[in-house]
């Protein structure tokens, strides 16, 4: 219980270090910032290490899964780069991320984000009794075209193709002010839940 | 040889994935799988490089005793403290759950949650009224964050309605054209890449 309280009071004091940066920077924040620095880019090694290197070392040494070593050695040769005379080797890491990357960008990303998306948008635009859906169809359906229109950059915009790329903007602009609209909700609802806490875990005022 | 033999293996791997993708034959079929592996593993064996340029400049503004050196200490303490942890005990362990619990997340959280401050001044400066496009961008946003909080449905009983509306319909016509976009320049690039025409991420030539 006592150990606990301890807990909470460095969440507490980090979570106001942090908050203190909205006065103006001091040296709390700056701590607050260097420690949440180090400890997340720790938290990631730790993260790739049991998820991925710990299992493949394992399979390796005991179920004798020879195979993994390979990857695991071109994995390594990236760190080639901090010796200048076979700094090149590190290009063989990059080689084998970028090849595997570029399989499943040519594969497995046609169907969900390109074919699916396409078949998605194919909708009738008459729905007989139902205006409203019809209506939405079409806003769908021209919006996607016209936006795609936006990035057609073979011939100059002009006339119809500019009046659509115009409309095709204007979609997008929606879009971004609802993916805009969105983070902010969710950055408050970030700061609600930390406000939550110094109020109710730190001061106990909250129940 | 040096730039030559990167090329090469970025063409024949990626080759390799792409007909192994076409042919349900089983020896291309264990070879995609492993493939699938070992990029998280190669991926993973990364990650150390990043930890490695963090120590190389923090080390140097210590060693140089460049102003607010004494943050460095900080950073670099807390990144070896969160390395010997984790690796003596596993992310699973109670005292690395402890760290991320009442360390790691309460400063994720609001460093996220005082950048709602930021972008909402920043958008201020940069979204007003001057342009129709500004005006949909800001409108947009107004709407879907009034929409979904209780005070929209009492100021307006529509706004939570033309809130939904425009995330379901102008919203997704936009990210669909933006997603349909960036596949085809995608699927542009790994031809590019396959075919050995794109270099760019080997960096400059020796």
């Amino acid at each position: 219980m006592q150990m606990q309280r301890v807990d909470i009071w460095i969440a507490a004091l980090l979570t106001l270090a942090m908050f203190s940066f909205l006065y103006k920077e001091n040296p709390f924040y700056r701590v607050a910032e260097h420690v949440f620095v180090g400890v997340a880019a720790g938290h990631g090694v730790i993260v790739a290490v049991d998820s991925y290197l710990r299992p493949t070392v394992k399979s390796v040494v005991k179920d004798d899964q020879y195979i993994y070593i390979i990857p695991l050695v071109i994995g390594l040769l990236i760190y080639t780069r901090y010796v200048k005379s076979v700094a090149w080797l590190s290009r063989i890491t990059i080689a084998f991320l970028v090849g595997i990357g570029a399989g499943i960008a040519l594969t497995r990303q046609i169907k969900p984000f390109f074919l699916d998306q396409i078949a998605a948008t194919i909708k009738p635009v008459w729905v007989a009794g139902k205006l409203g859906v019809s209506l939405n169809n079409i806003v769908l359906i021209t919006g996607v075209v016209a936006t795609l229109i936006y990035f057609f950059f073979t011939t100059s915009q002009k006339g119809v193709l500019k009046v659509t790329s115009t409309y095709g903007r204007w979609i997008m602009m929606i879009a971004f002010g609802a993916a805009f609209g969105n983070t902010v909700m969710s950055r408050i609802s970030l700061f609600l839940g930390r406000a939550q806490f110094l109020m109710k875990d730190f001061l106990g005022v909250l129940h | 040889m040096k730039r030559e033999l990167p090329v090469v293996i970025t063409s024949v791997v990626a080759a390799l994935y792409v007909v192994a993708s076409f042919l349900d034959i089983k020896a291309f079929n264990v070879m995609k799988s492993h493939l699938d592996k070992w990029f998280l593993i190669i991926s993973a064996s990364t990650i150390l490089l990043g930890v490695i340029n963090l120590y190389v400049v923090h080390a140097s503004a210590i060693r140089r005793r460049k102003p607010g050196f004494v943050y460095s200490i900080i950073l670099l303490a807390a990144l070896a403290f969160t390395l010997i942890l984790g690796l003596q005990e596993t992310s699973q362990g109670r005292n690395y759950a402890q760290l991320y619990q009442y360390v790691l997340n309460p400063l994720s959280s609001t460093m996220y949650a005082i950048l709602c401050f930021y972008i909402a001044s920043a958008a201020y400066r940069a979204f007003r009224m001057r342009s129709v496009d500004a005006a949909l961008l800001l409108g947009t946003a107004v709407i879907v964050m009034i929409g979904v909080v209780p005070l929209g449905d009492v100021l307006w009983q529509g706004f939570p309605k033309l809130s939904q509306w425009l995330l379901d319909v102008p919203n997704t016509a936009g990210m669909r054209g933006i997603m349909i976009g960036a596949t085809l320049g995608a699927i542009a690039t790994g031809i590019r890449i396959l075919l050995g025409l794109e270099r760019s991420h080997f960096g400059r030539a020796e």
